[in-house]
């Protein structure tokens, strides 16, 4: 058997890692209230799964860009950032009455339209990038890195310019920023939109490179670029598309992102991309399984620790990511 | 009767990083034949098959391949051209199905590769029964079929295979002999093999190469005569 394919198997003790982080806090929840109860510990596993959801969103076009074109790039985050300020632009100016409305159908409209307008703008801005930039990198990470901090630096300035300079208040539609119980857990409508959004998302690129022929070149590009090419493909036409459609993901974080904050400036981008690097670390480059569970996890580990002792919260990615690696050095799903 | 030939390399010059590695090859191919590249390990003949490719840009000289150049032209324009390639490490897709391998191979998705791709599995028909497992869980005779296999689903002029038996059974080599003897009545092949049975199995002409110079050319029945030549360049006898 091939020791790539016993690669993708999880060591028992990852599995361990894995399932811990949130069944330690259920232990403790029903073993000791007084910690934590078991409504708290509910609602904050809710909460990591949101956070997760919002990251894959992020992390997912960052691992597949990495995994297929072998590129850095540390200018991801702006595109996170443009998607939250479009849709911040459009819900203060032309979509205002829509998203104060109470109606949930109008809410959702808004939303779409907002998706719509952020995915366009972020996908111009990514083949630009991708064609003017990132492929005068290709094969060299040292230019890649610097390059693309250079262009993240310029954008979020930009962004300061033409956005705002301050923190903004993003409107969440209204409709969403109700909450409802189950039992005594308290969940919010927000919440359920943000894990809503990542599944739908994950199920719709998990159907496009399994069901289509250009995720087919896709998933084979991440493993053997170069053998794409000699089968017959202009991979330099997959590498533009899969740059734009990263960019188009981490847009719509931005705009998840924004509504979960309810709040936007100009350096969220560069906030959410260090976790991002840390779930394409964990779930293993190239994979968007990986990204999920990953995400899930550091959205997870970095809610409890919050709970328990807020300082630590950032740490426990790091302990989290150290005990995954040392375990699996390839990450979770290694796709190559 | 003297045929033109599907590809000429004159005076091909390739550096890889900044080693010298062809340094000026000349040979014909004809149609319709196995050639064979032969030499020792580090020689250049699967760096040969990688310019050819536009895997390894060659740097001076011509590539003509059916009266074109294709010289600087991506691997892709190669490919569809009508050049398909099996390289030495195989290069299948572990985590890609037989199906998927396969799919992937075909360029064009219309009756005739669909009935190409059905009487290649008839050549190799584990392939077949391997069909929904993964890339990754065959066994090393059965990647080099679907290597073979996939090279072989579009309507190639000419095949660039190599090392095909390297690390196989010699039942599984005798199986691709046979394969490559059905192959070779429709498809042209250019063949790198250090195993000289198989070499001389299936191949009609022969070019060795050294030290990135093809040194000595000729067909394949005089070589199998030639102890000197065999003990010179091959370390054979």
């Amino acid at each position: 058997m091939s020791e790539r394919i016993q690669d993708t198997t999880l060591p028992p003790l990852v599995k361990f890692i894995s399932i811990s982080v949130w069944f330690i806090p259920l232990i403790l929840a029903l073993t000791n209230p007084d910690l934590i109860d078991f409504p708290t510990w509910a609602s904050i596993t809710i909460s990591g799964i949101a956070m997760g959801c919002l990251i894959f969103l992020m992390a997912v076009g960052l691992t597949i860009i990495f995994g297929l074109m072998d590129v850095l790039n540390f200018a991801h985050g702006i595109f996170f950032t443009i998607g939250a300020f479009v849709s911040w632009k459009l819900f203060n100016t032309l979509l205002l009455d829509w998203v104060v409305a109470t109606s949930f159908w109008i809410n959702v409209a808004a939303i779409i339209l907002a998706l719509i307008a952020s995915a366009l703008v972020n996908m111009v801005v990514g083949i630009l990038m991708e064609k003017f930039i990132i492929r005068q990198t290709y094969g060299d990470h040292l230019k890649q890195i610097l390059i693309t901090m250079g262009v993240g630096i310029v954008v979020v300035e930009l962004v300061r310019i033409f956005g705002s300079p301050e923190t903004e208040i993003f409107i969440t539609p209204a409709w969403f920023t109700g909450s409802f119980e189950i039992g005594d857990v308290l969940i919010l409508r927000y919440q359920v939109f943000s894990i809503v959004m990542g599944f739908l998302f994950l199920f719709l690129i998990q159907w496009f490179l399994n069901r289509t022929k250009i995720g087919l070149i896709v998933r084979a590009g991440v493993e053997n670029p170069n053998m794409i090419k000699a089968m017959g493909y202009n991979l330099n036409k997959v590498f533009t598309g899969v740059f734009a459609a990263g960019a188009v993901l981490a847009g719509i974080g931005g705009l998840v992102g924004a509504g979960y904050s309810e709040a936007v400036n100009a350096s969220m981008g560069d906030q959410n991309l260090i976790f991002a690097f840390v779930v394409v670390v964990i779930g293993g480059p190239g994979s968007a399984k990986g990204s999920i569970i990953g995400a899930i996890l550091v959205g997870l580990s970095f809610n409890y620790m919050a709970y328990f002792s807020p300082q630590l919260a950032s740490a426990s990615l790091v302990v989290l990511m150290m005990a995954i690696l040392m375990l699996k050095p390839s990450g979770l799903f290694p796709q190559k | 009767m003297k045929s033109d030939p599907i590809l000429s390399l004159k005076n091909v010059q390739t550096y890889v990083d900044r080693h010298h590695i062809l340094q000026g090859i000349n040979f014909e191919v004809k149609p319709g034949r196995v050639t064979t590249l032969l030499g020792r390990n580090g020689a250049g003949k699967s760096s040969t098959l990688k310019t050819i490719m536009g895997l390894y840009p060659a740097q001076e000289g011509n590539i003509i391949f059916s009266g074109e150049e294709i010289r600087g032209q991506e691997p892709y324009e190669v490919a569809k051209k009508g050049v398909g390639f099996v390289p030495e490490d195989q290069a299948i897709f572990y985590h890609l199905t037989v199906e998927e391998n396969m799919t992937l191979a075909m360029l064009d998705n219309n009756p005739e590769t669909q009935n190409r791709r059905e009487k290649t599995l008839e050549l190799f028909p584990d392939l077949k029964k391997y069909w929904k497992s993964k890339g990754g869980v065959l066994s090393g005779g059965q990647r080099q079929m679907l290597a073979i296999a996939r090279a072989m689903v579009n309507d190639n002029k000419l095949l660039l295979i190599d090392e095909p038996s390297k690390g196989l059974a010699p039942i599984l080599t005798e199986a691709i002999i046979d394969a490559f003897n059905e192959i070779k009545k429709t498809e042209t092949i250019i063949l790198v093999e250090q195993n000289f049975h198989m070499a001389t199995s299936c191949g009609d002409d022969y070019h060795i190469i050294d030290d990135g110079h093809v040194v000595n050319s000729g067909l394949i029945d005089d070589l199998e005569n030639n102890e000197e030549l065999k003990h010179k360049f091959l370390g054979i006898g």
